[in-house]
């Protein structure tokens, strides 16, 4: 018994070993602001270092902020002035003042946020400490409050991202479904299997995802709740469904399947467990994604002779044509706020992403490969990921969406694909 | 009122000859590629049964080709399973049309073979290189292998006896990055799930 357990043990080290994401940031933002983050005092259970260095981590990843050393700078100086001016000696521009304490009962993190410059406290907040598996995520939440202070933008570092691995063992090929935080961490791999998966998608909630899976010998959608590992087959039946795509609601999945040979558009009501025919023309339609509204669907289809995107109203009339450049537009995602798209787009020098303004109808490359493809806006909209190919080998690639900052995401041992962004 | 009436029969009778005009132009276009082709079902115009030579329309300076039911024999190799000789039809990138001729013998022959052998059935698997978006890739797929069998139909096979899928870009017959890696993996593959024998 004991052997077995120790086998188990040795299992899931490894396992956990093998599904380390490592991130590498390429490029970062001209100008990065420089930030001291000073965090002081341990507890039992929790580390200031491993504060430090998640934050430290998140903010400079972010390709906003530059880290300056914090071990060599003094923070308990009383007199103000000597103290902002020693700060500014050090060339910060933001310096955040931490320490975690107890006090009778719980322990908490304390924390001000500098502005070195200005020579004021720009905000102060007390965390309460509960369980150590939290540590991350209050870490995740202090950077959230120092970015969105400073820069202006709502920080995504406590949102987590799927996608779909690839690894081979002994000639056959294991898919897996991984959920993992942002910043690689937690990554678990939430359903195996020896057939294909693809296309996840996350609900409107982020407590379930949809994807698509050939353990039928034919694609088909199904749900798995996170909380509870229970998977359902949205839809009956032996026929083949793929692309599945959340109402903003949750309440509809738009999906592809195929009326007398043609691939068409449908949404299913989960409620009333019916669906309906978006879509009717000769040909490919389908990698449905709904606009923020949940009244209109973008898709691609190759009515004009090659795909291009469209957009067309759940309940009636014609589709418009979005895309007129290039050769080759599909896999679209709308950022939230609905102005703009991500797609694949070929202009004659392979697959890349592209933006596309749907303002001004203007469209801008963004990435440089031949292979990339699954893009996804940041809730935040300021942040692009996508599956790129690296030495052959599937890589994800995080990008601002004016492409200055690039960030590499790769899986050891495994090739990484179709990354999607949570909401 | 009874001129309404009138106006919605000859409306409807507009339609009924606009539907028989296009089925009928269809079995022309079909009875016009087959001019050796003698038995014809007279009951269901879609359904042609012949036991005959099925010959392919001849383009212009071309010789007609001949799919013989005689020429119809089941191979068996390890890799492939059991075939009707060539199992695979190729497409051009971003396309599902079959155009080349021995790409419609392939077809043909197929046909004839499960019209003579009723408890045959096939899968059309469908694949597509590996550029571009991979659920575009899959419909990708889905609609070369949906092209196949929509001929297979005309040929009046039984709906019955063919199934669709698709693997988009997954399962790749060449894994390299050059044009003509692409051309082998764009390619729809015809494979017996019962050979009726």
């Amino acid at each position: 018994m004991r052997k077995v357990l120790l086998f188990l043990f040795l299992i899931s080290f490894i396992s956990s070993a093998h599904s380390e994401l490592k991130i590498k940031i390429q490029k970062a933002e001209i100008g990065a602001l420089p930030i001291i983050i000073s965090i002081k005092g341990d507890s039992e259970i929790f580390s200031s270092k491993n504060f430090s260095s998640i934050i430290e981590n998140d903010l400079y990843g972010s390709g906003y902020f530059n880290i300056l050393d914090s071990s060599k700078i003094k923070t308990s100086i009383k007199n103000t002035n000597t103290q902002y001016a020693l700060w500014t000696l050090a060339g910060a521009n933001f310096l955040l003042k931490a320490s975690i304490f107890k006090d009778e009962e719980y322990e908490f993190i304390k924390f001000n946020l500098h502005d070195v410059i200005k020579k004021n406290i720009m905000f102060s907040y007390k965390i309460r400490l509960s369980k150590k598996s939290s540590e991350r995520k209050v870490a995740h939440t202090i950077s959230n409050l120092i970015f969105e202070e400073i820069t202006g933008i709502k920080g995504v570092f406590d949102t987590k991202i799927a996608y779909i691995s690839t690894e081979n063992k002994e000639n056959r090929k294991i898919y897996k479904l991984h959920v993992a935080d942002i910043d690689g961490f937690n990554s678990v791999a939430i359903y195996k299997s020896s057939k294909q998966l693809m296309s996840p998608t996350w609900s409107p909630k982020n407590d379930k995802i949809a994807y698509v899976s050939f353990e039928n010998n034919r694609p088909e959608i199904f749900i798995q709740t996170l909380a509870t590992g229970e998977r359902k087959k949205l839809l009956e039946g032996n026929n083949s469904n793929s692309a599945p795509a959340w109402s903003p609601d949750g309440k509809f999945i738009a999906y592809t399947s195929s009326v007398k040979g043609n691939l068409e558009i449908f949404i299913y009501s989960i409620l009333e467990q019916k669906e309906k025919r978006i879509t009717n023309s000769i040909g490919i339609d389908t990698e449905a994604e709904w606009h923020p509204s949940g009244k209109k669907i973008f898709f691609t289809s190759d009515r004009s002779g090659k795909p291009h995107i469209y957009l067309k109203s759940i309940r009636s009339g014609k589709a418009k044509r979005l895309t007129f450049t290039g050769s080759y537009n599909a896999d679209t995602n709308v950022s939230s706020d609905g102005k703009y798209l991500s797609l694949v787009h070929n202009g004659g020098n392979g697959h890349k992403i592209a933006i596309y303004s749907l303002e001004d109808n203007f469209l801008k490359i963004i990435s440089s490969g031949r292979l990339d493809e699954a893009p996804s806006f940041a809730p935040n909209n300021k942040m692009i990921l996508f599956a790129s190919q690296k030495f052959n080998k599937g890589i994800l690639v995080a990008t601002s969406n004016d492409g200055r900052i690039r960030k590499e995401i790769e899986l050891s041992g495994e090739d990484v694909r179709e990354p999607i962004w949570s909401h | 009122m009874f001129e309404n009436l009138f106006g919605l029969i000859k409306f409807n009778m507009e339609i009924i000859v606009k539907k028989d005009f296009l089925r009928y132009f269809a079995l022309l276009l079909i009875t016009i590629s087959l001019p050796a082709c003698n038995v014809l079902n007279q009951k269901d115009p879609d359904v042609i049964v012949t036991t005959e030579p099925m010959l392919t329309k001849s383009e212009e300076g071309e010789v007609d080709t001949v799919v013989s039911a005689d020429s119809i024999n089941l191979d068996y190799n390890e890799e492939k399973g059991y075939t009707l000789g060539n199992n695979i039809i190729y497409f051009d990138y971003d396309k599902y049309s079959v155009e080349k001729n021995e790409d419609k013998d392939i077809i043909k022959k197929y046909s004839i073979y499960l019209k003579n052998n009723e408890t045959a059935s096939i899968r059309i698997e469908g694949h597509a290189d590996e550029r571009g978006s991979r659920a575009y890739n899959l419909a990708l797929g889905e609609k070369r292998a949906e092209t196949i069998k929509e001929l297979m139909l005309i040929n009046g096979v039984s709906i019955d006896s063919v199934e669709v899928v698709s693997y988009g870009e997954e399962n790749l017959a060449s894994s390299g990055t050059t044009e003509e890696s692409h051309s082998l993996n764009r390619r729809v593959e015809i494979v017996f799930s019962n050979t009726g024998n």
